[in-house]
C-alpha cells in the first residue's frame, strides 16, 4: 500500500471553552501503488484534514497513518518522491514565479535551470516567469503548483482541489499531466468538487461524510451503487406505463425515464401497432448520483 | 542539508529585500537618525565630537536591534500565518533546517547592520581625528550578540503567541519588571506579617520567583559596559566578559532555536 490511514481520529479545539470539532473520526482509507484516487465529500466533510494528516502536516489524535510504510513527519525524507498542491496558493508572495519553482526544486535537491525551466514551459507559464506571485491570478498561481509538482518526479502526488481557478483549457491540459505522472509509474490522491472530472481521471475513489469514509470503492462499482434507467422518447399514447416516469409531455412527443428492468416490457409496447419509438437511451448512474445515493444514506 | 540551507537564507534575503513593511521601517528609522544627528554632527564642537560618536553609536546599534528584533517576530511567523510553511514542510526540509535559515539570514542582515554601526564610528573617528577607540568595537560586537539572543528569543515568541502578543511579551515581560515584583511583593509580605494575605502574596512570590529565575536576561553584564559606554576606551573593556557574554548569548539562541524547533514540529498547520 502507498497511502494508509487506519482508525485516525482528529479533533480540533474550538476554543478554550467552547469543546472540539471532530474534523476525522475512526478514518480509515487505503490507496494502491498506481491508483488515481479521488476522496469526495460535501465541504467540511474532512477532506482537507485527512490529506493534512498524510502529509504529516496534522498529527492524528489517534491512529495512524502511513506512506510508502513509514509515518509521515514535518519534512520527512520520504518528501522526496511526494508532490504537494494545495487547495489555496500557499507561496511567497514575494518570490517570482521562476524563483518560486526553483526554491521548490532546490528543496527537493534539484540543480540546474533545465528542469525548471522545463516545468515552468509545461505549464505555459513561460512567458510569466518573471512575475511576482503576488501578482499572479488564480489559475496561474495553481499553475505554478501544477509545475512545482512535476519538478521531482513524484511516485505519489497529493493535489488538494487541483482544478480550483483553472481555464477549461487548463483542465484538460492539467487531466492530461496527470494521465502523463500515472503513467510513469506515480499513484494519484486528489479530492475534488467537480465529479465528472474525477469520474474522467480516477479509478478509485472514497466518499467521505462527518469525518469517515462511506463507501471506498472502485469507479466503476461506486457508479453502479446507483440503479441504472433508460431515457426514452416516443410518440405520445394513452394509456402511458405506470413505469415510465414522464419528465416532458406535448403534442408531438413523451419524454421520460424507465428502470432498466423495465426495458423489455417497455420495447413490447411499442411495437404494437400505431407506436412510434424516437429515442431509447441508456442513462448511466453518474458519480454525481451515487455521491448524493450515497450521502443520503441510500448506499 | 547545505543546499536547502543555502537555498532558504537566498529566499529569507528575498523577503527582506522586497517586503514593503520592512523596507519603510527601516527607512523611517534611518530618517529619524538622520534628522536628529546630522545637524548636531554639523553644528557641534571640536569638544563635543566624542559625546556625538557615543550618540551616533548608540543609535545604529538601537537600530540594529530593534531591526533585528523585527526580523525574529516577522519571519517565521509571516510564513506559518501565510501557509507557505506548509509548502516547505512537504518537501524533504527540516523545519529545524528551515529555522535555521531563518536564523541565519537574520545574523547576516544583523551583522550588516552592526558593521555599518562600527564602519560610521570609525569613519567619524577619522573625519575628526580622533584616535579609534577599540571600545566600540567591543561595544558593537556585544550589541550583535544581544541582538541575536533577542530575536531567537522573538522567534519563540511569534510562534507559541500571534506575534503582536509576543511583541507585548518581548516590550513589558521583562526581567526587570519580574525583580521589581519580587520587591514589591517582598515588601508586602514583611509589611503584613502573619494575616492570611500574607500567605497569598508568599504563593504569589514564589510563582514570581521561579519566573524570574528562569526568564532570559539579554544583558547579562549590564554593569560592565556602563564605563565604557562612556568612554569608549578600549582600556575600560574587559575583553573576558565580552567572551562570556558572547557565549551566553549564544546558547541562549541556541536554546530558544531548539525551542522553537520543537513548537514548529508537534504544531499543526490546517
Amino acid at each position: 500500500m502507498m497511502v494508509t490511514a487506519d482508525n485516525v481520529s482528529v479533533g480540533f479545539r474550538k476554543g478554550l471553552l467552547r469543546g472540539t470539532i471532530r474534523a476525522l473520526d475512526s478514518f480509515s482509507l487505503s490507496v494502491q501503488q498506481g491508483d488515481i484516487f479521488a476522496l469526495l465529500g460535501p465541504n467540511g466533510a474532512g477532506k482537507s484534514t485527512a490529506m493534512y494528516c498524510f502529509l504529516g502536516l496534522v498529527r492524528p489524535d489517534q491512529g495512524s497513518v502511513s506512506l510508502f510504510g513509514k509515518t509521515p513527519e514535518p519534512g520527512h525524507d520520504l518528501f522526496r518522491d511526494i508532490a504537494y498542491l494545495p487547495e489555496e496558493p500557499h507561496y511567497h508572495q514575494y518570490l517570482t514565479v521562476e524563483e518560486t519553482v526553483r526554491f521548490y526544486a532546490r528543496l527537493h535537491g534539484v540543480t540546474g535551470s533545465l528542469p525548471v525551466k522545463k516545468a515552468i514551459d509545461r505549464v505555459g507559464l513561460g512567458e510569466f516567469r518573471d512575475l511576482r506571485m503576488a501578482k499572479c491570478s488564480k489559475g496561474m498561481k495553481q499553475k505554478v503548483g501544477i509545475a512545482q509538482c512535476l519538478i521531482n518526479d513524484p511516485k505519489l502526488v497529493f493535489l488538494d482541489e487541483p482544478t480550483r481557478g483553472l481555464d477549461p483549457i487548463a483542465v484538460k491540459e492539467f487531466r492530461d499531466v496527470l494521465v502523463e505522472l500515472n503513467k510513469k509509474g506515480a499513484t494519484i490522491v486528489l479530492n475534488s468538487h467537480v465529479l465528472s472530472e474525477i469520474e474522467m481521471i480516477c479509478n478509485r475513489a472514497a466518499i467521505m461524510n462527518k469525518g469517515r469514509v462511506v463507501v471506498q470503492d472502485e469507479m466503476a462499482r461506486l457508479r453502479g451503487t446507483s440503479l441504472e434507467a433508460y431515457q426514452v422518447e416516443c410518440a405520445p399514447f394513452e394509456p402511458l406505463p405506470e413505469f415510465l416516469k414522464v419528465l416532458v409531455k406535448t403534442s408531438t412527443s413523451v419524454k421520460g425515464e424507465i428502470p432498466a428492468e423495465k426495458l423489455d416490457e417497455f420495447m413490447r409496447l411499442m411495437v404494437l401497432p400505431g407506436r412510434k419509438l424516437i429515442e431509447c437511451t441508456l442513462k448511466r448512474a453518474t458519480l454525481e448520483d451515487s455521491f448524493f445515493a450515497v450521502l443520503k444514506g441510500g448506499a | 542539508m547545505y543546499a536547502k540551507l543555502w537555498a532558504n537564507i537566498e529566499t529569507n534575503m528575498l523577503f527582506y529585500r522586497r517586503n514593503r513593511l520592512l523596507v519603510a521601517a527601516a527607512l523611517f528609522i534611518v530618517l529619524v537618525m538622520c534628522l536628529t544627528s546630522i545637524p548636531a554632527i554639523v553644528f557641534t564642537s571640536k569638544s563635543q565630537h566624542l559625546d556625538l560618536i557615543k550618540v551616533v553609536l548608540n543609535m545604529v546599534t538601537s537600530f540594529g536591534t530593534i531591526v533585528t528584533v523585527g526580523l525574529g517576530l516577522m519571519l517565521v511567523s509571516q510564513h506559518i500565518r501565510d501557509r507557505s510553511v506548509k509548502m516547505i514542510f512537504t518537501k524533504p526540509c527540516l523545519p529545524e533546517v528551515w529555522l535555521l535559515g531563518s536564523f541565519l539570514s537574520a545574523g547576516l542582515v544583523a551583522a550588516v547592520l552592526f558593521a555599518g554601526g562600527l564602519l560610521i564610528a570609525s569613519v567619524l573617528f577619522m573625519v575628526w581625528s580622533i584616535p579609534f577607540q577599540s571600545g566600540v568595537l567591543f561595544i558593537v560586537v556585544n550589541e550583535y550578540f544581544q541582538a541575536m539572543s533577542l530575536m531567537a528569543f522573538a522567534t519563540f515568541l511569534s510562534v507559541v503567541f500571534h506575534p503582536v502578543m509576543a511583541l507585548f511579551v518581548l516590550l513589558v515581560l521583562r526581567e526587570g519588571m519580574f525583580y521589581w515584583l519580587k520587591v514589591m511583593l517582598a515588601g508586602g509580605i514583611k509589611a503584613l506579617g502573619e494575616s492570611g494575605l500574607a500567605v497569598l502574596l508568599k504563593v504569589v512570590k514564589f510563582f514570581v520567583d521561579a519566573v524570574y529565575m528562569i526568564w532570559p536576561t539579554f544583558a547579562p553584564y549590564s554593569e560592565k559596559m556602563m564605563k565604557l559606554g562612556n568612554s569608549l576606551r578600549g582600556a575600560d573593556a574587559d575583553w573576558m566578559y565580552l567572551g562570556l557574554a558572547a557565549m551566553y548569548s549564544i546558547v541562549l539562541t541556541a536554546a530558544f532555536y531548539f525551542l522553537t524547533g520543537y513548537v514548529l514540529k508537534k504544531k499543526r498547520y490546517v
